[in-house]
């Protein structure tokens, strides 16, 4: 069995609690900013916090063999997630209904995709805040947090064939929810 | 990427938080309810520090400290009663600076060697790879928790326990640590050797013997073909990880192995390493022809906390990655948790 660093770490603090912090350490960033994108400030405090103490307190079945400790973390916190539901979803309602401030300064190019972005960010929440939960955390998780197919499917508990076929749904009400105001966006532009 | 994914990724990264790292008191608030030890855990620990200062004359410790230091010189050494150096991480930049904290650190916080009835307890976690017939293998074992009670006096045997870290229910195996008298050497009769388990006793306490000591050529320890292969130098480091493991309770035997690796040529400070469990610290690196040691320390109060022992890049038994380029690979790793003076073996601090 192979284990990375954090597998150790994780592993070490069922004996050591006192290991538990090099691994709040490795993760908290990185957990706080996708629950801060998704629910906002005050929620993503307690979302974080949450899924650590649930870390803590499962670390003991964490099996290293089924999934690495980045994804078994998000996989906690997506399920802490999905009781802050409503908060998500008014979050996305709010962000439709602001006006975007744009900063253009930098190379051409850059403002004038910072520009096309925010030209799309009303859609765009609207889009994520209509979308089922399962495939908003998949969308989500790919886009916001880099993951890989299988790193989903770890996260997520749920086989890989479900992972495609969530995503593929979740990006065509995303383009059919954006092809009338992006004409960049290609409608049949294939996962 | 596609059009849709980065116009959703443009707009993800218009709602991270403007800080870019999570609040302070979030750490605290996660820590605050995952580290804390139950009371009686806590107070039992106490108690075995207490007593174990207390079976033996305060002084005697605080003796051979200042023994040690006034023998071997180390450069710039603190009075063994001054308060403990509190120098950050980015302070350090030499080997012999780390090295001169270590000693600070073992000189102020000198607690008592037991009595010869009395047993060293050291509990440590380590990993190690599994040797295959190309080299050694990344895949790593799991992690094990080692317990030792080793004689103080060295007199009578010692015994070792081993079971995985992560099955708490699994049976120890046991094996004794044979006596002093049964071992053969007569050089160093109680020198502790990895896989045999023998006893601590007769290490030197004074630097330049210790010296010769690490960079001895009676092959205890090691074969005569790895020991050449290895390298004096990369050899004199491991011992120096060896002695100080075997050292934990003996300071002047410490201050001796820090002041001996200050002539250990090839020696690198490495900042932001880490040992098996995860504590961060400043390591003190060799890269030898065949593997790489760590030394780790705690950055703050430079107690030695364990060793790190990788393949060198170099090194023909060393890894490749999927661009065929030379990586570390994990021979071991070993970190001391806790090292007491226990009356008996099986007692626990």
């Amino acid at each position: 069995m192979t284990m990375d660093a954090d597998a150790e770490v994780l592993v070490v603090s069922r004996l050591d609690s006192a290991a538990f912090a090099a691994l709040y350490d490795s993760f908290a960033a990185q957990l706080y900013w996708y629950a801060y994108q998704r629910v906002g400030e005050q929620t993503a405090e307690d979302v974080v916090a949450d899924t650590f103490l649930a870390a803590f307190q499962q670390r003991a079945s964490y099996d290293p063999s089924r999934a690495e400790v980045r994804p078994w973390l998000f996989g906690i916190l997506t399920r802490k997630l999905a009781r802050h539901y409503r908060t998500e979803s008014a979050r996305y309602r709010a962000l439709a209904r602001s006006v975007p401030e744009f900063v253009e300064d930098g190379p051409a190019e850059q403002v004038a995709a910072r520009v096309s972005a925010g030209a799309v960010r009303a859609p765009l929440a609207e889009a994520l805040r209509r979308l089922s939960v399962g495939d908003r955390d998949v969308l989500l998780l790919v886009a916001w947090c880099d993951f890989s197919y299988v790193e989903v499917a770890e996260a997520l508990d749920i086989p890989l064939g479900t992972v495609r076929s969530r995503l593929n749904r979740a990006r065509r009400k995303v383009r059919e929810a954006l092809g009338g105001i992006d004409p960049m966006i290609d409608q049949e532009d294939g996962v | 990427m596609s059009r849709d994914l980065w116009l959703l990724r443009e707009f993800g990264e218009s709602l991270k938080p403007p800080a870019g790292r999570p609040p302070d008191d979030l750490r605290r608030r996660v820590l605050a309810a995952t580290t804390t030890r139950p009371a009686v855990r806590r107070s039992r620990w106490f108690q075995a520090v207490r007593r174990s200062w207390l079976t033996a004359p305060a002084s005697a410790a605080a003796a051979v400290v200042a023994l040690a230091l006034g023998v071997v010189g180390l450069p710039d050494s603190v009075a063994p009663h001054d308060p403990p150096p509190r120098a950050k991480v980015t302070q350090v930049q030499t080997a012999t600076q780390v090295l001169r904290l270590a000693a600070d650190h073992v000189a102020v916080t000198a607690r008592s060697p037991g009595r010869p009835d009395q047993y060293i307890f050291t509990e440590s976690v380590v990993i190690s790879s599994a040797p295959n017939p190309s080299g050694w293998s990344q895949t790593s074992r799991e992690p094990t928790l080692i317990r030792e009670w080793r004689p103080v006096g060295g007199s009578g045997h010692g015994l070792t326990q081993e079971r995985p870290l992560a099955s708490p229910d699994a049976p120890w195996q046991s094996e004794p640590i044979p006596t002093c008298q049964a071992v053969q050497d007569a050089a160093h009769a109680c020198i502790w050797v990895l896989g045999a388990g023998k006893p601590s006793k007769g290490l030197p306490t004074n630097a330049s013997l210790m010296y010769e000591f690490l960079y001895r050529s009676t092959y205890d320890d090691i074969s005569v073909a790895d020991a050449a292969s290895l390298g004096a130098d990369a050899l004199a480091f491991e011992r120096a990880a060896r002695a100080l493991y075997l050292a934990q309770t003996s300071p002047a035997v410490q201050v001796a192995v820090f002041t001996a690796m200050t002539r250990i040529p090839g020696v690198s400070v490495r900042l932001g390493a880490r040992d098996v469990t995860g504590r961060r610290g400043v390591a003190l690196m060799h890269r030898g022809p065949i593997s790489t040691t760590e030394l780790v320390f705690d950055a703050t109060s430079y107690k030695y906390l364990g060793m790190n022992l990788k393949t060198s890049p170099t090194s023909p038994n060393g890894q490749v990655d999927g661009a065929g380029d030379s990586v570390e690979g994990l021979m071991a790793r070993q970190a001391i948790r806790r090292v007491a003076i226990v009356d008996h073996i099986g007692d626990l601090p």
